[in-house]
């Protein structure tokens, strides 16, 4: 299995440990800073990444903004979206079910647990 | 960790942001001193903390991270207007903001930190708080157990052969003697979510010897298809050394968005989970 991922995170260490993660793991890893930036680099990847991690508070458009945004783009409608938070609890998970998130990672990460999630939304 | 080590490197550079999110922490106190504060103002703040958390966890450095989750749980509440970000409540935070740069700067130089002055802040966030947050503080931790991050991940990636599905809709629902047999319902919006029923039956395959019947009795006529609407369902029959609970984890992601049933070893009474926990997302 080899896939390509967007992570993004406004945490440096976060993007550093993800990339890192990812990269052991044989996978290709984009990063992004915030939602913005996140979008941009959404569409400048041809083709679309097989999965995309995300940070919820983030500057400028946060976690839940970025996940409505991308779902409202049509080819992005049903990429799956892995939210990773350090909360675990309901209230965070129906706020980005809502905005259409696939599943969720909490942090801090274990690397076995985020490769069984990207298992979980890609087979 | 080995001197070639990257966990070194950003464990490293971890406390390089830290200084800078520390910084903005304290631009952001001081808005809020001059009364000059807007909602990004308290967003800021909050995330500096945030990530201060978030990253410390990744390290084990327990006590920053259990000072953090407190002071960002009163700051989590003056950013979703619980709680007033009055004279005294900012000067707590001020404090506060010293005892996490004293706290990071200990874990950096592996030196002892303050424990009075901070046991004296934490108790003062408390009081912000408004209820014994010690207990929520423990619950919470419970889910945000730092570890050591080991990369030989052991796992099995691949796997490229498809699954074999028998389409036929049994007559009656099969009687199987042992192992677990899972009865799965997707709903529509779990399609929507990114979901995909395939990568399941595929996990559930690596967990030993699988057998899956797919119920196709309700396809509609072509003309009345609805491409956005689920037809397909389930019935799986599992062998397998795995308990009830690592069966159940394969679904965590979709089990409010199908109808799951799941019997044989350890099976309980109790009903399935409800078929609607969260709203389907609509696009």
């Amino acid at each position: 299995m080899s896939l390509t991922i967007l992570a993004v995170d406004d945490s440096r260490t976060i993007r550093d440990m993800l990339s890192l993660t990812l990269k052991q793991a044989g996978f290709t890893t984009h990063l992004a800073d915030d939602g913005v930036h996140g979008i941009e680099v959404l569409e400048g990847l041809s083709p679309p990444p097989d999965v995309i991690i995300t940070d919820i508070n983030m500057p400028r458009m946060d976690g839940f903004g970025f996940i409505e945004a991308v779902r409202n783009i049509e080819k992005y409608r049903t990429i799956p979206i892995l939210v990773l938070t350090t909360e675990s609890g309901a209230d965070l998970k129906q706020r980005a079910r809502y905005a259409g998130a696939t599943g969720w990672i909490v942090k801090p990460f274990e690397p076995k647990k985020l490769i069984r999630a990207l298992q979980m939304v890609t087979g | 960790m080995s001197d070639d080590d990257p966990m070194i490197e950003i464990r490293a550079s971890f406390f390089v942001e830290c200084e800078e999110l520390l910084e903005s922490l304290q631009d952001g106190l001081q808005t809020m001193d001059d009364g000059a504060a807007d909602d990004e103002t308290i967003n800021v703040v909050f995330r500096a903390v945030h990530s201060i958390k978030g990253g410390a966890g990744a390290f084990g450095l327990d006590n920053l991270v259990r000072f953090a989750h407190q002071f960002e749980s009163v700051l989590d509440g003056v950013r979703s207007g619980n709680i007033t970000a009055d004279r005294n409540a900012i000067s707590t935070f001020f404090q506060s903001g010293d005892i996490l740069a004293d706290l990071v700067r200990a874990a950096r130089d592996d030196t002892e930190s303050d424990t009075e002055r901070t046991q004296s802040i934490l108790k003062s966030l408390e009081t912000i708080l408004g209820h014994d947050s010690n207990e929520v503080v423990e619950e919470e931790i419970d889910d945000f157990q730092p570890m050591s991050l080991v990369m030989d991940l052991g796992l099995d990636v691949g796997g490229e052969s498809d699954l074999v599905l028998s389409e036929l809709p049994p007559p009656h629902m099969p009687v199987f003697e042992d192992g677990y047999t899972i009865n799965f319902i997707p709903d529509s919006s779990l399609y929507v979510s990114g979901n995909e029923p395939l990568h399941l039956l595929r996990l559930l395959r690596e967990m030993g010897q699988l057998e899956v019947i797919c119920d196709t009795s309700s396809i509609p006529a072509l003309s009345e298809i609805d491409v956005e609407k689920s037809y397909l369902s389930w019935t799986i029959h599992l062998t397998t050394d795995e308990d009830q609970e690592a069966v159940r984890e394969v679904f965590d992601f979709v089990a409010d968005l199908c109808h799951l049933t799941i019997s044989g070893p350890g099976s309980s009474a109790s009903p399935p989970p409800p078929r609607h926990l969260y709203p389907p997302y609509q696009p």
